[in-house]
């Protein structure tokens, strides 16, 4: 039996661990109601200062003596990283509400408060989470200075940190879709999702073209690209998906050009699309191609084609074909002809 | 041997057992910090309005049985209907209710016929007809009325009409948060395919507000019995389920909240109608599909509160709830022995495996023996009283300590009850709740086991008084 004594001092331990884990409860608590009361105090004082700054930069007719004014207060203000931050999230939501005529302003204000040289140490820090709010800073204020850095860290070893690099990298490089260089680089849904929200905010003339990756060794970047290539509408994409489709072996990659083909109607692409029905052995994939040819193909041609699968033993096969035939508007009386 | 003999090594058996369990438990604790530091750091600069803006976004189908829930139902639904998701389809499953549960959902949402053919094949009792929302906002909603046949027919039954490859079984009277799904999906994102289910935290809501089925203001319960409740809900979901999900052991997501791949679930069967504990039941024949297929696969947990459920606030209720839960765990083990301390199964059949059997399902029993052991010595004059006594507050203290440390991880993740009040409330739950509330949890799981013996399958019925509405 274990001594009683041993016992008593585990007792008093977990009872003073018990009194330790309420004291930090109570102290974390008092910490964030401080942190936060804090935290609103500096916000509301940069705020007046900052938004004068901000409008009247550009404004030649301010009185200078008022612009140094707020300039030293924020400067004032901005001692610590604490306020610095505050500041940097201030200029970021700025960013997302003003205008764009206001945009170079923000970025002078980012320039002359020194917050290009915080933001570029701190990606250079050893903490990820610093390393990840400064990307997403520089990112925001568009700050091309720090791509090299956003490079490295590209092929970090933290994921977390890699996926981050990559969404600054595509708001940041020239072209967004550079990265794509790495052969070996896998696209996340997540990933994919991010890189889109970014791309959409793009200028619509640096939407980069997306067919020309459709070569990517890696299925999940072929998979984002045929999705943005629907998602963008890139008609010019047709040469490169029919390379594609006359190289791919991957029925889900088949499966989705067959689907671009349909949405954005790439008639140039039936060859293709016939190919597909006469070779494929996947069912589904072979269904899909019989849709797509009642859409896009021409009616000689389609009715040909698809004659023979009105008596697929198959009975999804055979709808999937009647089904189409119907779309090409072959009559009703001449769809039994054809299947009598 | 004598029973002075047997009392000797049963001392000490039970010494071990304790020692074995108590570690565990500060090992998990451990494991459950690092967890959720770890999501915190991850998802910290995370915008889930990401995935709700993207088109690029997987569709979800949440499914929800409900049986005679007539006094709710409206209000669940409109919950369900708020929640933030661009692609999703509500699948309300009416199993048989013998109250005005179907009428209610007629009148207001106007139903009409819902034409398309299932897309599942699983073997459910009788679907008397299918229905959609006629009103365009609330289009995605369908309502399945059905034969009564119990909560995993009436989950296959809604696995069957759901398009999406993603469904989230709930319970329907649980209020989701808004953004629940894109912080639940967001695990299947990331993995290539690895992520067969996700759960949230299931949270308290009684004497919370709500409204327009959402959760206005978190309260802590008024009742002391709800409050044990709650104190019980953050270790198992805080410590227990994110130690788990770290180590990728866990044995079960939530039936009132969870997220599948259905095109797994489908090929495992779907829920097993003839399961107390489905939900358990489900997840551990998913992973052992898994297994079979020797296919990497992870089952996650999300630490962040995620949907509001209302727990009994009386004790034939609370009781009826737990025997079932006994049973559900006996059901599942018993049908799963396969996996005990199997290596095939690896982690699952070495550790998680036998984790529930001797210290979820063995412990209360071996607690009951115990002390009837040491009435049966304090009778005879044998007991050192002195000497039991210590042990005694030692357990007590123990369980104080893990208790507090819910309450800081809580503390550290969600910071949902603003009122001081509320925590000096939870601490003093914290000194009843082993003297109080633990021998009532004993006793039901022990009548639980008694039940299992004797071969009964039924749920017990469970009393909702409703949401709070503002």
């Amino acid at each position: 039996m274990i001594e009683i004594a041993i016992i008593w001092s585990l007792i008093k331990l977990l009872t003073l661990l018990s009194l330790g884990l309420i004291a930090t409860i109570y102290v974390l608590r008092l910490r964030k109601i401080y942190l936060q009361k804090k935290h609103l105090r500096i916000e509301r004082l940069i705020q007046k200062p900052l938004a004068t700054l901000i409008v009247k930069l550009a404004d030649h007719t301010t009185e200078e003596v008022s612009r140094d004014e707020n300039f030293l207060k924020i400067k004032k203000l901005c001692k610590t990283n604490r306020s610095t931050e505050i500041l940097i999230r201030q200029l970021m939501k700025s960013q997302n509400v003003l205008e764009y005529s206001s945009l170079g302003d923000i970025n002078k204000v980012f320039l002359a408060f020194g917050l290009q040289e915080y933001g570029m140490k701190n990606i250079r820090h050893k903490s990820t989470t610093k390393k990840i709010k400064a990307l997403k800073f520089m990112a925001s204020m568009k700050c091309h200075r720090s791509v090299p850095y956003v490079t490295d860290l590209l092929n970090d070893n933290r994921s977390l940190l890699r996926s981050e690099a990559l969404i600054s990298f595509v708001s940041l490089a020239k072209d967004p879709l550079y990265f794509l260089e790495d052969r070996d680089v896998k696209l996340s849904l997540w990933d994919q999702i991010r890189i889109h929200r970014h791309l959409i905010k793009l200028d619509p003339a640096k939407i980069p073209d997306f067919g020309e990756w459709l070569n990517h060794p890696q299925i999940s970047v072929v998979q984002f690209c045929l999705k943005m290539i629907l998602e963008f509408k890139q008609f010019r994409a047709d040469k490169q998906l029919k390379a594609l489709l006359a190289n791919t072996k991957n029925a889900g990659i088949q499966m989705m050009v067959l689907n671009i083909i349909i949405k954005l109607q790439l008639v140039d692409l039936e060859n293709e699309v016939l190919l597909i029905v006469r070779n494929t052995k996947n069912s589904r994939l072979l269904r899909m191609a019989i849709a797509v040819l009642g859409e896009i193909g021409s009616k000689a041609r389609t009715r040909l084609m698809l004659g023979e699968f009105v008596f697929h033993p198959n009975s999804k096969i055979s709808q999937a074909a009647r089904r189409s035939l119907t779309t090409i508007k072959l009559n009703e009386s001449r769809l039994k002809r054809l299947i009598a | 041997m004598n029973l002075h003999q047997f009392h000797f090594y049963y001392d000490n058996l039970i010494m071990i057992y304790s020692a074995f369990i108590m570690l565990s438990y500060v090992v998990l604790c451990f494991i459950s910090r690092f967890s959720i530091r770890k999501y915190d750091v991850n998802n910290g600069f995370v915008n889930f309005e990401d995935i709700l803006h993207s088109p690029l976004a997987p569709r979800i189908t949440l499914i929800a049985p409900a049986y005679n829930e007539g006094v709710t139902i409206i209000e669940n639904v409109k919950s369900l209907l708020s929640i933030r998701y661009r692609k999703l389809d509500i699948i309300i499953v009416n199993d048989g209710s013998t109250d005005d549960t179907m009428e209610k959902l007629k009148i207001a949402y106007r139903l009409e016929k819902y034409r398309n053919n299932p897309a599942g094949m699983l073997k459910t009792k009788q679907i008397k007809g299918v229905y959609r929302s006629s009103y365009i906002t609330t289009h995605n909603l369908i309502i399945i009325d059905k034969a009564n046949g119990g909560k995993s027919d009436a989950l296959n039954a809604g696995l069957n009409y759901a398009k999406s490859n993603l469904v989230a079984c709930i319970d329907v009277d649980c209020i989701l948060e808004p953004d629940s799904l894109q912080k639940m999906v967001k695990p299947f994102l990331e993995s290539e395919g690895e992520v067969i289910a996700t759960g949230g935290i299931v949270r308290i809501s009684n004497s919370s507000q709500v409204m327009d089925g959402h959760m206005v203001e978190a309260k802590l319960p008024k009742r002391w019995l709800e409050r044990f409740q709650f104190l019980e809900y953050l270790r198992a979901f805080l410590i227990g389920r994110m130690a788990w999900s770290k180590l990728n052991g866990l044995l079960i997501v939530s039936g009132a909240f969870g997220l599948f791949r259905k095109d797994i679930a489908m090929k495992c069967g779907g829920y097993d109608t003839g399961s107390i504990g489905e939900d358990m039941e489900l997840i551990v024949r998913m992973r052992k599909y898994m297994h079979k297929l020797n296919r990497k696969y992870k089952v996650v947990y999300i630490p962040d509160p995620l949907c509001w459920t209302e727990v009994p606030s009386n004790i034939s209720v609370l009781g009826r709830q737990r025997n079932r839960w006994t049973r559900g765990l006996i059901d599942t083990l018993v049908k799963h022995k396969d996996i005990c301390l199997n290596p095939k199964f690896k982690l699952m059949g070495m550790l998680s495996y036998p984790f529930w059997l001797f210290f979820e399902w063995m412990a209360p029993l071996l607690e009951i023996i115990g002390l009837t052991l040491c009435i049966y010595q304090l009778l005879m004059g044998n007991l050192y009283v002195e000497n039991f006594l210590v042990l005694l507050l030692f357990v007590y203290v123990f369980a104080f300590a893990l208790s507090c440390f819910s309450l800081l991880q809580d503390e550290l993740t969600t910071f949902k009850y603003v009122r001081r009040k509320d925590l000096l409330y939870l601490i003093l739950t914290a000194l009843i709740e082993p003297i109080v509330f633990h021998p009532m949890t004993v006793y039901w799981s022990l009548r639980g086991n008694i039940d299992y013996l004797k071969g009964k399958k039924r749920w017990g019925e469970m009393k909702r008084s409703g949401f709070k509405a503002v």
